[in-house]
């Protein structure tokens, strides 16, 4: 069979080292106890369930941010991204950070005048589900969940 | 090679079944630039050119309504539609074309019952069984009616093979239950139920038995008469037919008790508005104008079945199967899941530490199709603690080839998360 060297390209893109890494040792997973709020995210189509626990200061500023949860290597790299990006900072900018980060994941590869993808370079890893239309769902379940969980609410899904 | 067919006009043995492969075209091509490996025939199938022929043929020169013209199209129409009734009626062997219902698939041919036959039976003394190893569409029509009436689902178990435990179900049969519905192949495990024994044990409770055929229909040979189930449904894209076509079996006593599912034209006799003289069997259970170009399909798969001859491809599926299951378990890491000591077509697995999707969206990249996730059959995902599995699953174009792709996709999924 012969090499396909393009199509490799695109599957080491999706699976970056950085997002295995994150799948295999997730940054901040787990409960928070009391005075958090609580979302839980479900993506009917396959079954993940991410929960995002978040607690907000007097300062309106994102003191912890937590998640658990099943779900694929890049459900679970972005919900570990997810949290270490937007800890500390301000829940309005945090909630547009989020709001960005899927507008952007759900635009088109081709598309014109798209918006540079956010300055971390870690988030950058996530781009690489614009190939992969499928998979675009899994990126943005927990940046989606964590809206969810800013505005109250106790569940979201993908397919609404 | 050419074929060779014996005295019954079928492929003279299993081996010849390969030649079968350049029928189907979706199978000739490529997915990200490599030739197609389709093991997701359990979620559906793919058509041999025959069958898209033959709808378009129909669509193009005999459509029209069915039952209603008395021009020329209406009764070509009308032909197709019921030759594919008698089609399917000797295929299954069943006594005849009244037990022979067309509905939209197996959900519907479930709903149908559910409705018909049992709702206007329960109440909260009343219950219907089913087992832990069933599709969705096997567990919420019960769950539907059951709210409604107050009447209770009750679940036989399952064990570790992922087998129905044929005789804790056999002991929760009553007189109270009205119905035990349970399917004759897991979607999820491909295990295959004792339904001999289950049948036999509900009719001496007198209670009928539905069983959910959308996964056996086109991997072996079914004589629904010597079966004895009371009713039995399928789906036309699970055997090689279209989709949005498919069939409910009813023992005819049965049917003919059951009042209409839903109504409509095509299932009257008179309509007046002081009451309304249904139809006979089967239109009865007909209403509205019905997928007449799926028939058409679902009639010309049945031809193809049984041209293959349904035993050539249980040996041929069987072969592939038992290469599959034992390359599998060479695989690094690889735990099957569902090992039933009569499986058929059909092997869930997961590999430790990688999530079904991702084996999938490798595996997609090699041009190899299978499914993941939980096969809409979230309660046999929950009893083996898992989110979801791998499941590949087999029909009449695979071949050996196919599995070693397969098997060597996996390993492109164990490096890229080494």
């Amino acid at each position: 069979m012969k090499k396909n060297n393009s199509e490799n390209k695109s599957l080491k893109e999706l699976y970056r080292q950085l997002i295995i890494h994150h799948a295999k040792n997730p940054l901040n997973f787990g409960k928070l106890s009391n005075n958090s709020l609580l979302s839980e995210g479900i993506n009917p189509l396959c079954g993940d369930k991410i929960r995002i626990y978040l607690k907000i200061n007097e300062a309106d500023t994102i003191e912890n941010l937590t998640f658990e949860g099943t779900g694929c290597a890049i459900s679970i790299a972005s919900a570990s991204l997810m949290t270490s990006t937007l800890l500390n900072m301000k829940k309005y900018q945090a909630n547009q950070y989020a709001l960005d980060l899927i507008s952007n994941l759900n635009e088109s590869k081709s598309q014109e005048g798209q918006q540079p993808m956010m300055d971390s370079q870690e988030i950058h890893a996530l781009e690489g589900v614009k190939d992969f239309p499928s998979r675009i769902k899994c990126a943005t379940l927990s940046w989606q969940t964590f809206i969810s969980a800013l505005n109250n609410n106790k569940i979201t899904t993908t397919e609404k | 090679m050419n074929l060779s067919f014996n005295e019954k006009n079928q492929i003279a043995d299993n081996s010849q079944l390969e030649l079968l492969r350049k029928d189907f075209p979706t199978i000739n091509q490529e997915i990200n630039k490599y030739p197609l490996v389709y093991l997701d025939s359990a979620a559906s199938s793919q058509m041999p050119q025959q069958v898209i022929d033959e709808i378009s043929r129909y669509q193009s020169q005999d459509h029209s309504n069915v039952h209603r013209g008395i021009h020329t199209l209406s009764h070509r129409a009308t032909e197709v539609y019921e030759t594919s009734r008698q089609n399917i009626c000797e295929f299954i062997n069943a006594k005849n074309t009244n037990e022979i219902i067309f509905t939209s698939g197996t959900t519907d041919s479930i709903n149908l019952v559910a409705n018909s036959y049992c709702k206007p039976k329960l109440d909260p003394s009343k219950k219907i069984l089913i087992s832990h190893l069933e599709h969705h569409s096997n567990i919420v029509p019960w769950q539907l009616i059951c709210e409604q009436t107050g009447a209770s689902l009750i679940v036989a178990p399952i064990d570790n093979n992922g087998e129905i435990i044929t005789e804790q179900l056999i002991d929760m049969i009553d007189s109270n239950v009205v119905l035990v519905a349970i399917s004759h192949i897991s979607n999820a495990l491909g295990s295959v139920t004792s339904l001999n024994k289950i049948i036999d044990a509900a009719h001496q409770h007198e209670v009928p038995v539905l069983v959910d055929g959308a996964q056996a229909i086109s991997h072996m040979k079914i004589d629904i008469q010597a079966l004895n189930a009371d009713f039995y449904a399928f789906s036309g894209h699970k055997m090689l037919g279209p989709t949005g076509i498919g069939i409910l079996y009813g023992k005819e006593r049965l049917l003919e008790d059951m009042p209409p599912y839903q109504g409509g034209g095509d299932m009257i006799l008179e309509v007046k508005f002081t009451g309304t003289v249904y139809n006979d069997l089967p239109y009865k259970f007909e209403a509205g104008t019905p997928n007449i170009s799926g028939a058409a399909g679902l009639g010309a798969a049945i031809d193809y079945l049984n041209q293959a001859g349904m035993h050539n491809i249980e040996a041929h599926e069987n072969i592939l199967l038992n290469k599959m299951i034992a390359d599998l378990q060479k695989v690094d890491g690889v735990e099957l899941i569902g090992k039933a000591e009569n499986q058929v077509a059909v092997q869930s697995f997961t590999i430790k530490d990688i999530h079904s999707h991702d084996i999938g969206t490798i595996l997609d990249h090699q041009g190899i199709a299978i499914r993941t996730g939980h096969h809409c059959a979230m309660p046999v995902m929950e009893f083996f603690g898992l989110p979801g599995t791998a499941r590949a699953s087999l029909s009449i174009y695979n071949n050996e080839e196919d599995i070693d792709r397969f098997i060597k996709g996996l390993d492109k999924v164990i490096e890229i998360f080494a």
